[in-house]
């Protein structure tokens, strides 16, 4: 196999970085982790002229829990979003999402901006961080601007981003009270597996004793051309009792919402039954966690209960 | 024109400086420019993990790191487990418990299982399923991988004299 060739350039400013983009153009490509670069330019997909690599810039790999929420640079490995302390206590479902991204060794390479930045639709990262109301900081030749998580995806790889572009940081407002979260990913194997279907769910309670949901979010992956999220469940719950016969309600409305398709993984009816399942399942668990218990499937449970029991 | 560059790494506990081209990989400079051929290149794609090595102790894939990437790093092959003709605990549990047949994935396993062991001494069987299943093996069937890493725990411990 022939090897494509490029030149190397390891910047240690942002500012540099910038430049560098700026100067190369579209022949340069930013290097995170590279377990997505460098396999694209394995297989022929990509053949960047120049790889800027991120790695030695200092401010991108740094995890800051301010007043005003969390800030979480975009070089930090998945395998420290997995353990880390804080991401634990106030976004689980975070953690537990980087925690089933491929392997050990993946995780110790991978980035959580290079997740988004891929923008696959199948990205574990993506519907945790959309239910969580990320605001990605993006940093530019043309300066500085916040962009809502929602608005950064245009399509299979493609984001709003453009060539002097770098992600920075992500930033995720304080959980509020009474807040519960779940993340469910169905894959076949287990580990190393991209999903199949992947849900993430937020429910915040109103203050009150009551099981009145004050706020809903259920983002569903490998669904449509990007992650997304429901509106059908946020409209059905908003400002209604949590019961069981509401969140089936819930849960089945998204089959309407999803565009799936299908292919070598699975069939888009299948993938349209396991949308429900999964959006069921977060739900129940995020509520169950916003109410202060403990009770949850595990992701053993899930992939057990749904490939090879059908329920 | 692409042009060499000088990187520095810490192999084995040895200082190495080498002129690398910038579209080198880790693996290429251990295997070819090192002679370090125990780590082994199965898919070239991160997902077989016959290439794993300990950078700066964390286990990764080699085929997935640039050799400049690794510029300054400390780097611990298969190679570097042994010391003199002594086996580590680990591999010795391997040939004990036979849990190598051809041999391709064992290096990487063996780091695995270090890394794992590393941070966690001692590992409950779904812990060593989790910690391995970056690793692929076409013989064994696993079974004996994870009996051997038991195995080597419990040797580990021994020597530690905490039994
Ligand atoms: C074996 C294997 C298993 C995998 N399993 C999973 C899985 O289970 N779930 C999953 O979601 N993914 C999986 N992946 C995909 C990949 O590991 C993840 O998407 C990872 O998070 C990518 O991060 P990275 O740092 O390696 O990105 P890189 O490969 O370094 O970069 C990816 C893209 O983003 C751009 N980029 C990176 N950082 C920035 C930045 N700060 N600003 C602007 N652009 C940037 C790069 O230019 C590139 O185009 C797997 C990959 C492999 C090889
Ligand atoms: S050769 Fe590197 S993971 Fe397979
Ligand atoms: S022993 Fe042959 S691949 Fe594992």
């Amino acid at each position: 196999m022939g090897v494509h060739r490029f030149e190397h350039h390891a910047p240690t400013t942002l500012e540099e970085v910038v430049k560098l983009l700026t100067e190369l153009g579209t022949e340069a490509k930013l290097l995170a982790g590279g377990t997505d670069l460098l396999v694209f330019i394995r297989h022929g997909r990509i053949a960047p002229k120049h790889i800027i690599e991120l790695s030695r810039v200092g401010e991108l790999t740094r995890i800051c829990e301010l007043e005003s929420g969390l800030i979480i640079g975009a070089c930090v490995k998945l395998r420290e979003i997995e353990r880390n302390s804080v991401i634990r206590r106030l976004y689980p479902h975070i953690s537990e999402a980087a925690s089933q991204v491929g392997s050990v060794q993946i995780r110790n390479l991978a980035t959580i901006g290079g997740n988004l930045c891929t923008a696959s639709p199948a990205g574990d990262m993506i519907p945790t961080l959309m239910v969580s109301g990320a605001l990605l900081h993006i940093v530019g030749a043309s300066g500085e601007r916040m962009v809502r998580i929602e608005e950064f995806f245009k399509g299979p790889g493609e984001t709003a981003l453009c060539a002097t572009d770098v992600l920075v940081s992500i930033q995720l407002p304080p959980p509020k009270p009474r807040t519960g979260w779940a993340f469910f990913k169905l894959g076949v194997r287990g580990a190393m597996d991209i999903s199949i279907v992947s849900v993430a769910a937020k429910l915040t309670l109103s203050e009150s004793t009551s099981d009145i949901v004050s706020e809903v979010k259920v983002a569903l992956g490998s669904v449509a051309p990007v992650v997304m999220l429901s509106h059908s469940v946020e409209k059905l719950l908003t400002g209604k009792r949590i019961t069981d016969s509401l969140i089936e309600e819930a849960a089945h409305s998204v089959m309407n919402e999803v565009k799936p398709i299908s292919d070598h993984r699975a069939s888009a009816q299948y993938r349209r039954l396991m949308a429900a399942v999964l959006t069921k399942r977060a739900l129940k668990t995020a509520f169950h966690r916003a109410v202060g218990e403990q009770q949850q499937l595990t992701q053993l449970e899930v992939n057990q209960g749904s490939v090879f029991n059908g329920g | 024109m692409v042009g060499t560059k000088r990187v520095r790494l810490r192999v084995n506990g040895d200082e190495r400086e080498l002129e690398v081209q910038p579209y080198e990989r880790l693996i290429d400079v251990l295997r070819y420019r090192l002679g370090l051929t125990g780590t082994k290149e199965g898919c070239s794609t991160g997902d077989c993990g016959a290439c794993s090595v300990l950078m700066d102790g964390k286990l990764v894939p080699s085929c997935l790191v640039l050799a400049l990437s690794a510029d300054g790093r400390d780097i611990v092959t298969i190679e570097g487990l042994s010391s003199g003709d002594e086996l580590h605990p680990i591999q010795q549990a391997f040939i004990e418990c036979g849990a190598v047949q051809c041999g391709f994935c064992t290096p990487g396993m063996i780091l695995a299982a270090k890394a794992l062991l590393d941070e966690n001494p001692n590992p409950t069987l779904e812990e060593i399923k989790q910690a391995l299943s970056g690793n692929l093996c076409r013989c064994t069937g696993y079974v004996k991988i994870f009996e051997a890493v038991q195995a080597a725990a419990a040797k580990l411990k021994l020597s530690c004299g905490e039994l």
